[in-house]
């Protein structure tokens, strides 16, 4: 089975399934997970040194070679925050790429839409590779691809709610509309809204809370992969069409009765 | 006493044991260059600068690092 490629400012994945790195219990276990998933594109997180006790550099357990990293602008409230985080986080890596990510909200993390399109034209004019981390407007969708995002990124539900696919519309009228990949972010539970994304025709999903706090990270992780899988392989094989009346798989002729 | 404001906390040094560049401050912390980029009264410091870029009293220093997240 091998389904298209996924293409994002010129570089190939063949893993339509993004990670998370964030509430590991342990770096190896964070490790287990991200091995079993088949990912190829991880996300990382930008903080202060906690001064009293340095602690472990996150990123000496993720082999760079084999993953694409994905800094995030967490903890911005708004674009000039995001844009001091995410220049941080290049100096740091050297790596472009950014999720843009703005949440003055702390309840329900929703991100800010006119902050985070600032943002975006200004990392976008500095030479970032902009991944926007959005609610599902198709408006704002188009409006930050306009502006040059590699791709958008919208919510399912709330940051590590699990409650699956809520804005599910919105998300068939962006992935309608959008010229650049679409990745659902956010709220994805179960392998089964992974599926759920991708059979919509999303072109990857990100998920970290689910996999993090589940009993097992990794058999969880490679149950994502394969819903990933399975839900793309449905999408490009152009599953039939729903209807209101039943419509016989068995013939309907040759029955063993009179007339 | 000189000071430096470093990650939001005021640090007082005696005179001779100022932590004259970067580098000297993170050895002191007892952290891993390698993992750390600075931000210097609101300007960024790359690593190989960490040598040669002098601390001066009063300054206000960012250190940060990747930790996990989604």
């Amino acid at each position: 089975m091998s389904t298209s490629p996924l293409v994002i400012a010129g570089k190939e994945f063949s893993s339509r399934l993004f990670v998370g790195t964030g509430k590991f219990s342990s770096p190896a276990v964070m490790k287990d997970a991200i091995e079993a998933s088949g990912t190829q594109m991880v996300t990382v997180a930008l903080r202060r040194v906690d001064i009293s006790n340095p602690g472990d550099d996150m990123l000496s357990v993720i082999d760079r070679n084999k993953y694409q990293l994905l800094p995030n602008t967490s903890g911005a409230r708004d674009a000039q925050e995001a844009v001091r985080v995410a220049k941080l986080a290049r100096a740091a890596s050297g790596i472009e790429w950014v999720k843009l990510e703005i949440t003055p909200d702390p309840y329900y993390l929703l991100p800010d839409p006119v902050e985070t399109l600032k943002a975006a034209e200004i990392l976008v004019k500095d030479g970032f590779i902009v991944l926007p981390y959005i609610n599902a407007d198709p408006v704002l969708a188009k409006h930050l691809e306009e502006a040059g995002c590699a791709t958008v990124m919208p919510l399912g539900s709330p940051i590590g709610s699990n409650q699956g696919i809520r804005t599910r519309a919105n998300i068939e009228i962006i992935i309608e509309q959008a010229k650049v990949p679409v990745v659902v972010d956010a709220g994805l539970g179960l392998p089964s809204h992974a599926s759920e994304a991708m059979e919509m025709g999303a072109d990857a999903v990100l998920v970290n809370t689910a996999l993090a706090v589940a009993a097992d990270p990794a058999g969880i992780s490679r149950a994502f992969k394969l819903g990933v899988e399975a839900g793309r392989l449905a999408y490009e094989s152009g599953p039939g069409k729903t209807s209101t009346r039943a419509d016989a798989s068995s013939p309907l002729t040759g029955f063993l009765r009179d007339s | 006493m000189p000071t430096l404001k470093v990650n939001g906390t005021e640090k007082e040094y005696a005179e001779d044991e100022f932590p004259n560049t970067i580098a000297n401050l993170i050895a002191e912390m007892e952290m891993d260059a390698k993992a750390v980029v600075a931000e210097v009264n609101g300007e960024i410091v790359t690593r190989d600068l960490f040598e040669t870029w002098y601390l001066k009293d009063g300054m206000e220093v960012e250190l940060v690092q990747f930790v996990g997240g989604g």
